[in-house]
């Protein structure tokens, strides 16, 4: 008798198979066994040191030494004034990633609509186009560091055709630098776009084509009014995606300028590594990290209600 | 034989069709999409042309002449590269991508089964958890990930990027094989299990020998995600011993005064593995990148 109210009062589901079949599901046993690695890694190498991340950006921590408790001291020295490395590093970021999220639209575009027309050896030129996505970051910034460098042939054109007086400096010069890392990163992130927009207009259904043809719409106006329209849903997803990595990338600037010169190029990522990797304070690069995630959780919650969106179609 | 006729004369048909709606366009737009082409064909090529010629230019050519062309074919820069560290980093890197690419392989083929097939409390919220942590960059974890191998005494081995690198390929490997182990019609595993077959027996009798492409498109991504990384591999390494290949690329500059014919012979080896598996599985590849979602 006691032993079924101690049962009541704490709900517990009593431990004969039927009953815990019906509450965890009737594989329970060998579904926990085995997800359990993928969530073993996923909980202690990505959720828990991101909320560990949460809670050093509240403590003063050098790299081989206990972290003191500091309250929002760290956050306070990021904005407290307004020429702080924080507030250069967040007008880069956002100058970066608008900048090379334009480019790669605009480009990735074009190149979507040149590759969707019957062209010769479209798949051939589909192959090649790609092909700036599978280089890795690193490779793409030596290449481009090279052509833009005083013995590369993007000075060499300059100096032949007589366009400057000098040898430009493109990532020693604080105004050349940053559009020229844009450059670097629109050429290597564009594919993403061009793949996703060209799978995105290979879904339109021609009749709607045709069927403006024949009500005379041209070229342009068919573009406008039916390819643009019905690519929304993918330009988002496109946009967001490629709007958290290109802000969160920081291979190509730390290769190309190291985010000099003079804080010209540094993003948020990257002045969190400087500060908490060969400055050594980590707390202080945990809080620089931590002011991306409002910004991510936004972009991520917008993200993951489109992709299962989708999933469910 | 009637039939086949009648289908190559649709199929012709429908292919004049394509040709008069792309006349369509019009005789501008037709010379604009050729002048475009022609304009992104050099746009993506010459850098790759530039780095090629690069490597196999002499010094002189390089920083003297200024030639496009190299003369003759000069091997040195490569002779020279594979003589020093460089041998030492690209064996990392392949160490380290293969072990990690297992892993995730492994891991994530059991999860997905389980998330696509079993039925059991929680694996909605697994499923939705695994999209939302592909989606954390890694500029976000680095700083208390770097804590947490220092902790496991793990700092400057290559065992802390075999232990890190999982982070960014298992939750990939384990969304892209449940969208495919979802294509895989339910009732052939129904037939084995009635049949008597266990239910790990239908995933390596029925289930893996089925998507048998797809995981092999997977592997390569997966090796390619890790191969490419750079950020962890800056962070959790530091002697040229334990380098990967990425990070040691970074560690040439400044080694010598004239390093770009070294530089783009490195690079260029560098490139290879993931230019190659691309071009192996080029369709699926796409396939899956848009289905996916691949970080870009």
């Amino acid at each position: 008798m006691a032993q079924t109210t101690a049962a009541q009062v704490l709900r517990l589901p009593t431990l004969r198979p039927g009953t815990l079949r019906r509450v965890l599901g009737p594989e329970w046993l060998l579904g926990w066994l085995l997800v359990s690695p993928v969530v073993l890694i996923v909980t202690s190498l990505l959720i828990y040191p991101f909320l560990d991340s949460i809670a050093l950006s509240f403590q003063s921590r050098f790299i081989g030494k206990e972290g003191t408790w500091v309250g929002l001291a760290n956050y306070a020295e990021l904005v407290s004034g307004t020429s702080t490395p924080w507030v250069r590093a967040a007008l880069v970021t956002v100058l970066v990633t608008g900048g090379a999220i334009a480019g790669k639209f605009v480009i990735g575009m074009t190149m979507a609509c040149v590759l969707n027309q019957d062209l010769p050896a479209r798949n051939l030129f589909r192959g090649l186009m790609f092909l700036p996505w599978a280089v890795p970051a690193v490779v793409t910034a030596y290449v481009w560091r090279f052509l833009f460098d005083t013995t590369g042939p993007i000075n060499g054109a300059i100096a032949t055709f007589g366009l400057a007086d000098d040898y430009l400096y493109f990532f020693n010069d604080p105004k050349l630098a940053l559009p020229a890392l844009i450059v670097v990163v629109i050429w290597s992130g564009t594919p993403f776009w061009t793949m996703n927009l060209l799978a995105g207009m290979q879904a339109i259904s021609q009749d709607m084509y045709e069927a403006a043809e024949i009500d005379g719409a041209g070229t342009f106006q068919r573009f406008r009014f039916i390819t643009l329209p019905s690519l929304r849903s993918v330009i988002l997803v496109t946009a967001l995606l490629s709007t958290i990595w290109t802000s969160a990338n920081l291979t190509q600037i730390f290769v190309l300028t190291g985010g000099g010169p003079n804080y010209a190029t540094t993003t948020l990522p990257l002045l969190a590594y400087l500060v908490a990797i060969p400055g050594t304070r980590l707390g202080a690069g945990a809080a620089i990290s931590m002011t991306l995630v409002p910004i991510y959780l936004v972009l991520v919650f917008l993200l993951t209600r489109r992709m299962l969106q989708q999933g469910t179609d | 034989m009637a039939v086949a006729t009648a289908a190559r004369a649709l199929r012709r048909r429908a292919r004049g069709s394509t040709r008069a709606r792309q006349r369509g366009i019009g005789r501008g737009w037709t010379i604009a999409t050729y002048v475009a082409l022609v304009f992104f064909v050099f746009w993506t090529v010459v850098p790759f042309i530039w780095m090629v010629l690069a490597s196999i230019k002499t010094n002189k050519e390089i920083y003297d002449d200024f030639t496009i062309l190299p003369k003759s074919v000069y091997l040195g820069h490569y002779v020279a590269l594979m003589s020093g560290k460089f041998a030492i980093w690209l064996r990392n890197s392949a160490y380290v991508s293969t072990v990690a690419t297992a892993l995730s392989i492994t891991l994530g083929a059991f999860g997905a089964y389980a998330i696509t097939r079993l039925r059991f409390a929680g694996r909605r919220t697994i499923a939705l958890g695994l999209i939302f942590t592909y989606l954390i960059p890694q500029s976000l974890l680095f700083i208390p990930l770097f804590q947490i191998v220092a902790r496991l005494q793990m700092a400057d081995t290559l065992g802390a990027l075999i232990l890190v690198y999982p982070t960014i390929t298992l939750p990939f490997c384990t969304w892209m094989l449940i969208s495919y182990f979802r294509s895989i019609p339910v009732e052939l595993e129904e037939a084995a299990l009635i049949d008597g077959c266990s239910r790990l027996g239908v995933l390596f009798r029925i289930v893996l020998p089925l998507s048998g492409p797809a995981v092999v498109v997977v592997c390569l991504f997966s090796f390619t995600q890790a191969w490419n990384e750079f950020l962890y591999a800056l962070v959790f390494t530091n002697s040229l011993a334990s380098r990967t290949l990425t990070v040691g690329l970074t560690q040439m500059l400044g080694e010598d005064v004239f390093y770009w014919g070294q530089m783009m012979a490195g690079a260029l080896i560098t490139a290879v593995p993931p230019v190659l598996m691309y071009t192996l599985a080029q369709r699926m590849v796409i396939k899956g990148l848009v289905v996916g979602g691949v970080k870009g």
